[in-house]
């Protein structure tokens, strides 16, 4: 019990200090933790605002931005494998949560990963009850080789299943069930936290 | 319409027939129709009691037509005025505008549709029967001139019971000393293709005579009285023999004089058969067994009729060819990679899967079939069906890659452990083919790789997203070269010289 405050301090330091180091967190994420336990942590829009005070917004009524710490998947160099990190995901309501964790794949931040997600669009992102549901758009650049593909699937899982609260993916591609996202690998419909 | 119906006498001495009893050595179970074993491309399945066959046995054996929908899973069984809609995975089951509940859904394995076969051919208007002992499911056409009659008059064949007993006992000794070994084995696909149509006789008129066995050149004839229909041919394993049944037919007298006990031997030279054996196998009903022990791979090719005498069946005896299944990657509205110089990945793995095919088609061994030969779209799940309902000996599946500007390299891939020689082996040919970087043999899920039932890999030639990988894959000369190595790979694998 202990321990684990203690972690989610530490994540919620390392927020802080993120949204104080401005808009380049995105692109820049920490180097990769994998030894972290917890997978997410939360920290509340206020911690940030209240070390950097914003400037009060026209709208008074409109929320504060949202941050998590969450882990982000990437290929590695060789393209045999993933490249995990931690990266600070900011978002409005609870509800984007999955689809910024999605969008920071997209961007790996150094040159030793890979995205795997380069052409892809998240056109929706919605989770009910334990169900995310995944509609893709996929462009000519998207489509990868028989290996990168396998990376791809196993990168969109960890993403998404960090969050214990997601129980199932639904992915769809441009409304439609597809038997393959990429012409090698099965797609569940759902995948299951077992697959 | 022939007659198909089959009286209860005939249902109790195939029962007790030999070669059924032995099956249950095996596991696996076995499905006759009038008491001629069918032959399916996976093997039944029992789940939960139930006995679960692919939906082609239903198709090309019970007279049914079936559709597929592939969009909700439907598969449409009608024959007549029935008409059953089953659902993967879903137990209920529209028959006609009622619905019913099966005990066990229907299924796919390895890329075929089952269904639950006593509930269909029940529905179908079908006797079924299942013996425990052997493991067997025994189906039971009734012609449909009897058909009619036939519900309230049952007890009609009842008479034959009393005699079929004493029938089974003498054909169960017949069986075992014909030595015929039958454990374990398994008829082979397409072997059946007559048995759709062979006919039950009336059980009152007289059995058929076989009257001579001849074996000459690479041809094999039996001079029958014209009594009988065509007989059933079927291979079994372990060792290797091709077996034909003659239905409703005996040895006439010249022939039963060189039975030594219960077989007779015919020696032959020929480099694919050791001997022939024959005997009256069964004699309910009476059946004429012939049997060619074999060297090594080899089929019975039937002789067309029209150049043989009335009463005739001949077949050529033949090297038999393996089938080797070449799949292009993607196709139609799936472009595949794009390249680094906006070029499709389909396009190249089309160009090389034709080469490759063009190679194997000059080996007199070995017949080729691709997944596609043109510009379209298959469906994983079709792919790998494509391969294994063609009892296909061996898979291959070409791709080009795609990471990054820097990945370059060939890789073949596998996922179940039987194929990993076959992966290594052509990629021992494939890397200094491609004159890339060896990235390796890597086993990977892949659906083809995964899904089919013989060796299967995928080869990554070469990464697209590579200028210096792409440039050469998409040169004439290149390809050429790729393709005669991945022949080779599959002749050396196959120890074809």
């Amino acid at each position: 019990m202990m321990q684990k405050s203690t972690i989610r301090v530490l994540l919620a330091g390392a927020a802080i200090a993120t949204v104080l180091a401005g808009c380049g967190a995105r692109d820049k994420a920490p180097a990769a933790q994998p030894q972290v336990a917890p997978s997410v942590a939360h920290s509340s829009g206020n911690a940030g605002s209240s070390a950097e005070p914003q400037a009060p917004q026209s709208k008074p009524q409109a929320p504060q931005p949202k941050t998590a710490s969450v882990h982000t998947y990437f290929g590695d160099e060789n393209g045999t494998g993933l490249v995990v990190k931690q990266t600070t995901i900011t978002y409005a309501s609870d509800s984007d949560k999955y689809g910024a964790a999605l969008k920071a794949l997209q961007h790996p931040g150094d040159s030793k990963a890979v995205s795997l997600f380069d052409g892809f669009t998240f056109k929706s992102v919605k989770l009910e009850s334990g169900k995310l549901y995944l509609d893709l758009k996929l462009d000519d650049q998207a489509r990868t080789g028989s290996e990168a593909e396998e990376l791809t699937l196993q990168a969109l899982q960890k993403t998404l299943f960090q969050f214990p609260e997601v129980a199932e993916i639904y992915v769809t591609v441009d409304g439609a069930k597809v038997d393959s996202l990429m012409g090698h690998m099965d797609l569940p419909y759902p995948i299951k936290r077992s697959q | 319409m022939k007659r198909l119906w089959v009286g209860a006498g005939l249902l109790l001495g195939m029962l007790a027939l030999p070669q059924v009893a032995m099956a249950a050595g095996g596991a696996t179970t076995q499905l006759f129709l009038n008491g001629k074993p069918l032959a399916a491309e996976v093997p039944p399945r029992i789940i939960s009691g139930n006995t679960l066959v692919p939906v082609r046995i239903i198709a090309e054996n019970l007279g049914a037509k079936v559709g597929w929908d592939d969009r909700t899973k439907q598969v449409t069984v009608t024959s007549g005025a029935t008409k059953l809609v089953l659902t993967i995975d879903k137990p209920e089951v529209a028959v006609g505008d009622k619905t019913e509940q099966l005990e066990v859904a229907p299924t796919i394995v390895e890329g075929n549709t089952m269904l639950p076969v006593r509930f269909v051919a029940e529905k179908l208007g079908l006797k079924v029967t299942w013996d425990e002992l052997t493991r067997s499911v025994f189906l039971y056409k009734k012609s449909s001139g009897t058909a009619a009659a036939d519900s309230g008059a049952n007890g009609g064949t009842s008479g034959a019971g009393g005699s079929a007993a004493a029938g089974a006992g003498a054909a169960g000794s017949t069986g075992a000393n014909a030595g015929a070994g039958t454990a374990g084995g398994t008829a082979a696909g397409g072997a059946s293709a007559g048995v759709a149509h062979a006919a039950e006789p009336d059980p009152d008129s007289k059995p058929g005579i076989v009257q001579a066995i001849d074996f000459t050149g690479d041809r094999l004839t039996i001079k029958t009285n014209g009594v009988t229909t065509k007989p059933n041919l079927f291979h079994l394993s372990g060792p290797e023999r091709l077996v034909l049944d003659v239905p409703y037919a005996v040895l006439d007298e010249a022939l039963k004089a060189k039975l030594n006990g219960t077989v007779g031997e015919i020696a032959v030279q020929h480099p694919l058969a050791q001997k022939i054996r024959f005997s009256n196998y069964s004699s309910d009903p009476p059946t004429a067994r012939i049997i060619i022990d074999l060297k090594g791979r080899a089929e019975l090719v039937p002789v067309e009729a029209k150049q043989l005498q009335p009463g005739q069946f001949a077949y050529d005896l033949k090297l038999a060819k393996y089938l080797v299944v070449i799949d292009a990657g993607h196709g139609g509205k799936d472009s595949g990679a794009i390249s680094v110089t906006g070029k499709m990945e389909k396009t190249f793995n089309l160009a090389m899967a034709t080469k490759v095919s063009e190679l194997l088609r000059k080996e007199p061994l070995i017949e080729v079939q691709m997944t596609r030969s043109d510009d379209t779209f298959v469906e994983l799940d079709d792919r790998v069906a494509f391969a294994n309902t063609r009892n296909a000996d061996l898979f291959l599946s070409i791709h080009g890659n795609k990471y990054t500007a820097s990945s370059t390299g060939t890789e073949t891939y596998y996922y179940r452990d039987e194929s990993l020689d076959f992966a290594k082996t052509i990629h021992k040919h494939l890397v200094p083919a491609t004159g890339f970087a060896d990235r390796g043999v890597r086993q990977e899920p892949f659906r083809v790789v995964k899904g089919t039932t013989m060796p299967g890999i995928l080869v990554e030639v070469g990464y697209l997203s590579n200028k210096n990988d792409e440039k050469k894959m998409f040169d004439e000369a290149f390809q050429n070269q790729v393709a005669a190595s991945l022949v080779a790979g599959i002749k050396d694998y196959l120890n074809i010289q």
